[in-house]
């Protein structure tokens, strides 16, 4: 398809080499727009949504593609972004956290995932663990292990999903049985971000009959014996962070390593994850504001027909469409955030109404960015494939958009 | 330890990514609703500044700013970063325009003496004009030694030796305190503003009471080379202490 363009695409590829691969929310800082990220907040939070997109600018946007590339697991950069305050946003500050609010910590992501979204969104799992410590566990355990997952010297991994329990996370089935001061865990958990990597992983498991109020939560830390990995999954996105299914074989935990009481795992556990979808729709939104400004450069760059793409009225209607979804998307996040927060009723449907509608939209602005690109889009040289590919799974986990729905009508219909 | 108190000069520009257009009637270039943030040089005279405090070799550093209200976001950038005072010299909107080297350079020589700093800090250069003479004229107005285009600075007891990147190479000097020193690309590479610094700074702000000051009497005569013969009064406020936040009488900082 590109032979097409002859001896001109030398040229044209020369003058589009500006665009590959750069920073895209380095456009961000110029003209006020409507999409600006920065409307609406106030001084404070305008100061970490800088810091936090120079970060995105100068740390994770120039390797974004290697990660992805390469597979590699960017501990350095992310313990760089720890020292800033990353590690646990909205965690309490005597145990190393910035205890910042729910809102910040969306807009902290958002502005990250443009310099890149899988990174980003392992943060943010990364942030929601270290928040499970910090509020139901006891002093021992949040001083033990939220001030060194706070400076991400240790990491931390999520593990509910099991290869039997996705959605039906309720029917999990990884036992652990008391014999003593310890846990023996028998099972295995699936999908793990992290997996193999992390430090600290945080197990759902059965300490009880069935259903939620036999479930707890444990800490296992890696080296534990009995505690093994599988293979590193091939991902078609995500590759900045492994994952792994975690294995436990008659695994000895100590029961002063359980966070809360017997039976409140699963209480737990679905706390963890309201947050956990405010932070990972942040990540796509992230993902689509940096495609609406990847797709509006070229707009104004490629020409066809002796004219700029932006001259073409039905272009402009879909960049118009684009950004309109954008800033819903974004305020669904928000207002949810808000909720969150203030521990208002209604906070567990608006986080899944607005996992659902920003990961939705934002991936299909991410797609509608590569077609814009043409033939460019479908090129790892730039970065819109990634930002689409990053973007697709975030409709699926941390609560996929069909249990979304479940949520919302559950509590449509409860009335 | 050190009782030498840094002046750090930081200047509001248009943001270094940003495209810049040219205005319609060609007077200028266009800054309304276009991304600002320090000077990039500025940054980097304020990374030094807080890592020779952090060497415990300035006892304070302060940053000022000249320009109207919006500098304020700048100076907070440099609060941010680990200056201890913030010094706003509030020039109206309307004035501003005729704000250069010259008018500036004569309110860091006042308030180098009227602060009794010893080491004034300021970038190279600003990014939007270019000009390349404010830390000069400032050395030349209090009458100390300068070294400019510094990409390497070492303080020893009352002496200065800056490695100046020139157009032969590299010259290195030595210059006794009290001095001007400009920053180079290559002097240092800033720190981002952590978030703690920034709640830090935020709380404090919070915190503090608000103290009345009223507006000081003009620091500096007549601009020498201004088109128009009116005088410059320019309003000294003081604002972001780490322990507490000032504000002049005349004027209501947003909460």
């Amino acid at each position: 398809m590109l032979r097409l363009c002859g001896g001109r695409l030398a040229a044209q590829l020369g003058s589009l080499h500006g665009s590959l691969q750069k920073p895209a929310c380095g456009s961000v800082r110029g003209v006020l727009s409507c999409i600006d990220p920065s409307l609406g907040l106030n001084d404070v939070q305008k100061e970490f949504q800088k810091v936090a997109f120079d970060f995105a600018s100068r740390e994770m946007a120039p390797q974004m593609a290697e990660w992805d590339q390469k597979e590699l697991f960017p501990v350095e950069t992310m313990r760089k972004a720890a020292q800033l305050g990353f590690g646990g946003i909205y965690v309490r500050s005597d145990v190393g956290g910035s205890e910042l609010s729910r809102l910040d910590a969306s807009v902290i992501f958002e502005a990250l995932a443009t310099g890149c979204t899988s990174t980003t969104a392992y943060i943010s799992i990364h942030n929601m663990c270290v928040w499970m410590i910090d509020s139901f566990g006891n002093e021992e355990q949040r001083h033990k292990f939220c001030p060194p997952l706070c400076s991400m010297e240790k990491f931390a991994s999520y593990c509910l999903t099991e290869p039997g329990s996705g959605s039906d996370a309720v029917s999990l089935m990884t036992s652990a049985k008391q014999q003593g001061d310890n846990y023996i865990l028998n099972g295995s958990k699936a999908f793990i971000s992290g997996g193999g990597e992390s430090d600290i992983y945080i197990v759902m498991c059965r300490t009880g009959g069935p259903g939620p109020k036999g479930i707890s939560c444990l800490v296992v830390e890696k080296g534990t014996p009995g505690l093994s990995f599988g293979k590193k999954e091939k991902k078609v996105g995500w590759n900045s962070q492994p994952t792994r299914a975690v294995i436990l074989e008659d695994c000895a935990v100590p029961v002063a390593n359980r966070i809360g009481n017997e039976g409140q795992g699963f209480l737990i556990a679905m706390k963890g994850l309201n947050g956990g979808r405010i932070n990972v729709a942040s990540c796509s939104l992230g993902a689509a504001h940096a495609s609406v400004v990847l797709a509006r450069d070229h707009l104004i760059l490629r020409k066809q027909f002796g004219e700029p793409l932006a001259n073409n009225q039905y272009l402009q209607f879909k960049l118009a469409d684009m950004a309109t979804r954008l800033v819903a998307s974004r305020l669904m996040i928000r207002n949810a955030a808000v909720a969150l927060q203030e521990e208002r009723e209604d906070a567990v449907a608006l986080c899944s109404m607005a996992k659902l509608f920003a990961t939705d939209e934002c991936f299909t602005i991410c797609n509608q960015s590569l077609q814009m690109h043409g033939g460019y889009g479908y090129l790892k040289d730039y970065a819109v494939q990634q930002f689409v590919r990053d973007s697709r799974v975030h409709q699926i986990l941390e609560g996929s958009n069909e249990v979304m729905r479940m949520l919302i009508s559950r509590n449509l219909l409860q009335e | 330890m050190a009782e030498l108190r840094a002046l750090v000069g930081v200047k509001r520009v248009i943001d270094y990514a940003v495209k810049i257009r040219v205005k319609p009637d060609k007077t200028g270039v266009v800054t309304d609703g276009v991304k600002h943030s320090m000077n990039p040089f500025c940054e980097i005279a304020v990374e030094e500044a807080v890592r020779l405090k952090e060497k415990k070799l300035v006892k304070e550093v302060i940053a000022v700013s000249c320009g109207p209200k919006q500098c304020q976001e700048t100076l907070r950038t440099a609060l941010a970063m680990g200056a201890d005072r913030g010094i706003h010299v509030e020039v109206p909107e309307s004035e501003a325009e005729r704000l250069g080297p010259l008018q500036v350079s004569r309110v860091l020589t006042a308030l180098a003496q009227k602060e009794k700093a010893g080491l004034v800090l300021l970038g190279k250069q600003a990014i939007d004009d270019d000009c390349n003479q404010t830390g000069q004229m400032t050395a030349a107005m209090l009458d100390w030694p300068q070294g400019t285009f510094a990409s390497k600075l070492t303080l020893e007891g009352d002496k200065v030796t800056v490695e100046r990147e020139i157009d032969g190479g590299l010259e290195t000097i030595r210059l006794k305190l009290p001095a001007v020193v400009t920053a180079d690309l290559r002097l240092n590479e800033p720190r981002y503003a952590t978030l703690p610094n920034i709640m830090d700074y935020e709380a404090a702000r919070a915190l503090g009471g608000h103290e009345s000051q009223p507006p000081s009497s003009p620091v500096c005569g007549p601009p020498a080379f201004a088109c128009s013969s009116l005088p410059l009064y320019l309003q000294l406020v003081p604002i972001g202490t780490r322990t507490c936040f000032l504000s002049s009488s005349n004027h209501d900082f947003p909460s």
